[in-house]
């Protein structure tokens, strides 16, 4: 990857953010014990990683990294503090903790890892450097409480080509001067992106990066488009510009309305409510399920930023099973929805009642209920007797004799 | 038209002390009483400035970015990328065409950045 192979190695190699960089390397020349962590704060792709990477090579540090593909938790940053206290390394040298995305630490998957965390921030014994995306959530506002807080912004255009320039002289590729504006136009002031798409471009001759553009669409319009898309290509680009997103867990707080645009929430509601065969729809469903497996292992091991090809992924094993169809949001069908609402309000009456007469907790009595209904349908007592027994809405016998039933055809089978 | 270049103090019409005050406390300009002129620093939110100045001047503002090379104006008017470039949002310095146009445009410019670096008194 050309973002990798020519991240620069040297301070004054980065382009862009030229005072804020300055700063950060006076306070990393002036560091003495007790001074106040940094926090380098600004959009993804802009430089701030690549300048704390560089300066500790220049500034002679070993860095000890943690980003938010390692686990955080309070355990694993008071293993690394001891050493970190000492101040240097095996080999003698002056060491830096990096913490990168720290807006990105979790209350549930680094249990006390923040707090733990802010600790060793006080009274910190080597130079601690922060990077965050974005400068909200409570985490950020107590990090910039005791920290000295440097903004970093996007690239402007014309620094970003005369980076790129640089590049695409060393890879000895020549890109016309309309290419080098729409590659800048769509990276948007981001020194990986143009990178991605120079180097996508220059081999490929596809530009990677329509995702990238301003235009979104709404999940509703973008499902459909997609389901009526002539090609991979296009159902693809359609997907990459949706509004709908995949479950970031760095990400919380996210309201109903927002989980609602999952795309593959989306993409589910609207195959199982579909009129297709059977064939069809286990072939469309199976490759939810092999997406949805994919997204868990990237959550399990952390790595989010993985998820950018979960659009491909989708595109390439749904298009062919998927023409005709239409968006919907909810995922059973209506006239079964119905059903199981209704169902699920008289159930949840039965379990009431049911724990009030037997004075246990509705959740208790929830898990009892199949044992208790097996138990009657076995006993043949008069329900509508039992019910008014029990001060029981009668209405309720026609339901509970389903449940029996289901229940008694499941252990006969 | 007002341009505004940024890094450089700049002056303004006499304003009242509620724009004055907006523009401390939201644009989070920076302000010297002696010589009555302001400064974008890089605190600054520079959308919210040229909305404010918009509003009560009633004028077209044009932000500028500063050459890191030479210092001066990039002179963002007659840019390529005037366009795309939101310079609201993006770092405060940039490249003249000048300096741009000159051979070997990015050793020149990562010079400039070791002899900023010097000047700042920073050791490496």
């Amino acid at each position: 990857m050309w973002s990798e192979k020519y991240r620069p190695k040297n301070v004054k190699h980065i382009v862009g953010n030229e005072e804020e960089r300055i700063t950060f390397l006076e306070w990393l020349s002036n560091w003495k014990n007790g001074s106040k962590p940094i926090l380098l704060v600004g959009p993804p792709g802009i430089g701030k990683t690549t300048l704390v990477k560089a300066a500790v090579i220049e500034f002679g540090y070993d860095v000890v990294e943690l980003n938010a593909s390692d686990v955080r938790t309070k355990d694993k940053l008071q293993s690394i503090i001891p050493s970190l206290l000492n101040n240097t390394s095996i080999l003698g040298k002056k060491t830096l903790l990096f913490l990168d995305e720290v807006d990105g630490m979790s209350a549930r998957s680094d249990r006390g890892g923040f707090a733990a965390l802010m600790s060793l921030l006080k009274n910190p014994a080597v130079p601690i450097v922060l990077a965050a995306n974005a400068e909200v959530g409570e985490q950020i506002k107590e990090l910039k409480r005791i920290s000295t807080i440097i903004k970093f912004k996007r690239i402007a255009p014309r620094l970003l080509t005369l980076y790129l320039d640089n590049i695409l002289k060393m890879e000895n590729v020549k890109v016309s001067i309309e290419n080098k504006i729409r590659m800048i136009s769509v990276s948007n002031g981001d020194v990986r992106t143009l990178m991605n798409e120079a180097q996508s471009f220059t081999t490929t001759g596809f530009s990677q990066s329509i995702h990238q553009t301003n235009f979104s669409i709404d999940i509703d319009k973008a499902v459909t488009d997609f389901f009526s898309a002539d090609s991979v290509e296009d159902a693809l680009d359609i997907l990459m510009r949706s509004e709908g997103f995949y479950n970031d867990p760095r990400f919380p707080g996210y309201d109903t309305e927002k989980r609602r645009r999952d795309k593959l929430v989306a993409l589910f509601s609207s195959i199982v409510t579909s009129k297709v065969d059977l064939e069809r729809m286990t072939e469309m469903l199976n490759a939810l399920a092999y997406t949805d497996i994919i997204i868990g292992r990237m959550g399990r091991t952390r790595q989010w930023r993985l998820l950018r090809y979960i659009d491909t992924i989708i595109a390439y094993k749904l298009f062919k099973e998927s023409r005709g169809l239409t968006y919907n949001q909810y995922d059973i069908p209506f006239v079964l929805m119905n059903r199981v609402f209704r169902e699920a309000r008289l159930i949840r009456t039965i379990i009431s009642t049911f724990a009030k007469n037997t004075h246990m907790s509705k959740r208790k009595a929830a898990s009892y209920l199949p044992y208790f209904l097996f138990i009657l349908a076995r006993s043949k007592i008069d329900l509508e007797e039992f019910l008014t027994a029990n001060n029981m809405d009668t209405t309720l016998k026609e339901l509970l004799k389903g449940e029996m039933n289901k229940l008694v055809k499941v252990n006969k089978k | 038209m007002i341009r505004i270049l940024l890094g450089n103090w700049f002056s303004l019409p006499r304003v009242s002390p509620d724009v004055f005050s907006k523009l401390m406390r939201q644009a989070r300009l920076r302000y010297d009483r002696e010589k009555r002129m302001f400064l974008v620093e890089s605190g600054t939110n520079v959308g919210v400035l040229t909305a404010i100045l918009k509003e009560v001047l009633n004028e077209e503002v044009l932000v500028e970015l500063q050459c890191f090379v030479c210092e001066k104006s990039a002179n963002c008017g007659d840019c390529e990328y005037l366009e795309i470039c939101d310079r609201t949002i993006v770092s405060s310095q940039c490249i003249c065409k000048d300096c741009f146009e000159q051979d070997n445009t990015y050793e020149h410019y990562c010079d400039t950045f070791s002899k900023k670096l010097t000047t700042a008194k920073v050791k490496i």
